[in-house]
């Protein structure tokens, strides 16, 4: 799709996204099935993943510090703020775009094509709102929590693997992990990852609801609903931090 | 009653649906056939909503289903049921809860209430206990029945069926056929059915329109069909040697 009709086409789904629902209350269920896919089956993944991070970070630091001038505690304050200020939400945010992204194109996009959608639609129900919203909403409210502890385990276990590999000294990761400390970097790191959340899960959803052909068309959009949600998060980044941080 | 009035539908420069007229009765199973790629699922989507027209008027029981406000169309589109050609079940839900999912949605029904009115339905169609299997766990005539069911739920007053029997051994087509004639008689409905199967069209049919390139070029009932001498007609329904040794013993 040339990029102004995908640009028109997105905007016209989401204004029937966020058109008023058939019954609200059918909604909450789904909203609350969403964030247990969305978030909590993720939590595994993404602590594996952040907690390994931590620790390259940590390690890597260490093995780049080799002036005398430079004390050894800024290794837990390079790696808490890397973790915190880009790690935690906007790698976060890559990782659950390619795994809850590509889910959420390749279901939607399998209901098109199986005429479920259609048969939505024939019922009088809203299918944009009925099957994206409750995505949108669950991405929104779970992702900052998951942001969250993906802090926590990034700098708690990456300070544990620096420590352990003899990187740098309990005390100094210690000092250094408090050193500084602002929350407003917590606070920027969550709404980025709220914004995220809105592209990750719209950007899917699009791609899966405008499927088109059978199971390979499914596949494709499922590619492109995670290689577009991935531009769109680091342009989204770029500009949040101008916005947020200078 | 359905009636269609001056239907016409284009994708770019190719008129796919040409002027199309007709009226499909009420209590009645209603036929629209023809080859692969005339125009029928086109029409039928636009008769349902789906897509748009670019001219021309449909209108349920004197109705009017184009050019109206989203909320006169889902007042409209809650007494249309359709059973989909591969069923379009909602895979994450039971078979019970895809027929309960219209009373959810548009009815105050308590649960205990649609379960009741799902037991009724699964009785109807014969899937009784089937209740808490998932769409995976059903072989292709228990898929379709579910749709059926499913698009009875709310006791809708026009019913589509688009190829109810492709896919089908003969004897669970006939099985689907004559569900379909029942449900039509005792809910009294507007039944559409788009279909290539001759064997559906002479034993249920009571009116059938034969589409061509996107126009009504015959229209007639099950016995008539056997006797028409209009050439295109005869090219479809007499395709094999098997109907064509028929029509001969028939004259």
């Amino acid at each position: 799709m040339p990029i102004f009709k995908s640009v028109g086409a997105y905007s016209a789904l989401m204004g029937r996204v966020f058109s008023k629902p058939e019954k609200s209350r059918v909604y909450f269920p789904l909203i609350l099935k969403e964030m247990d896919k969305i978030g909590l089956q993720s939590v595994g993944i993404v602590s594996l993943l952040v907690l390994f991070m931590g620790g390259v970070v940590a390690i890597q630091t260490a093995s780049n510090i080799d002036s005398g001038w430079i004390p050894r505690w800024t290794i837990g304050f390079t790696t808490r703020q890397s973790i915190i200020l880009e790690f935690s939400s906007t790698v976060v945010c890559l990782i659950i775009s390619g795994k809850v992204g590509s889910n959420i194109a390749s279901e939607i996009g399998t209901m098109r094509i199986s005429d479920q959608i259609d048969a939505l639609d024939i019922m009088g129900i809203n299918s944009a709102s009925y099957l994206i919203l409750p995505k949108i909403i669950a991405a929104v409210i779970i992702l900052p929590f998951l942001v969250v502890l993906a802090m926590f385990v990034g700098v708690v276990g990456g300070g544990a693997i620096a420590i352990f590999s003899g990187a740098v000294s309990y005390n100094d990761f210690e000092f250094g992990a408090q050193y500084a400390f602002r929350a407003y970097d917590i606070f920027y790191s969550v709404i980025k990852t709220v914004f995220f959340a809105f592209i990750m899960s719209s950007i899917s959803a699009f791609h899966g609801y405008y499927t088109h052909g059978g199971a390979l068309e499914v596949g494709q959009s499922s590619t492109r609903a995670v290689v577009y949600s991935i531009v769109m998060i680091m342009i989204a980044n770029f500009l949040l931090t101008q916005l947020l941080l200078l | 009653m359905i009636e269609l009035k001056g239907i016409e539908k284009s994708f770019g420069q190719q008129q796919v649906l040409k002027n199309l007229n007709c009226v499909f009765e009420t209590g009645k199973v209603n036929f629209i056939i023809g080859k692969s790629g005339e125009g029928k699922s086109v029409l039928t989507k636009c008769m349902v909503g789906l897509m748009p027209v670019n001219a021309g008027n449909i209108t349920y029981d004197g109705e009017n289903f184009i050019n109206i406000s989203r909320f006169e169309r889902k007042k409209i589109l809650n007494n249309i049921g359709m059973l989909f050609q591969g069923a379009a079940l909602f895979d994450s839900m039971t078979v019970g809860e895809n027929i309960q999912f219209p009373m959810k949605m548009f009815t105050a029904m308590t649960a205990k209430e649609r379960e009741k009115r799902t037991d009724e339905i699964l009785e109807q169609v014969g899937l009784t206990g089937k209740s808490a299997l998932f769409p995976s766990e059903l072989s292709g005539g228990m898929k379709k029945r579910t749709g059926l069911a499913r698009a009875i739920a709310l006791n809708p007053k026009y019913l589509y069926v688009d190829e109810p029997n492709s896919g089908l051994d003969p004897l669970t087509s006939i099985k689907i056929d004559g569900l379909v004639r029942e449900i039509t008689d005792r809910y009294n409905m507007t039944t559409i059915v788009i279909s290539h199967d001759m064997n559906s069209v002479i034993e249920i049919a009571d009116t059938i329109q034969f589409m061509s390139k996107g126009e009504f070029v015959w229209s007639g009932d099950r016995h008539s069909i056997l006797q028409s001498n209009h050439p295109l007609l005869n090219e479809f329904v007499f395709a094999s040697q098997f109907m064509r040794e028929i029509k001969e013993k028939f004259r």
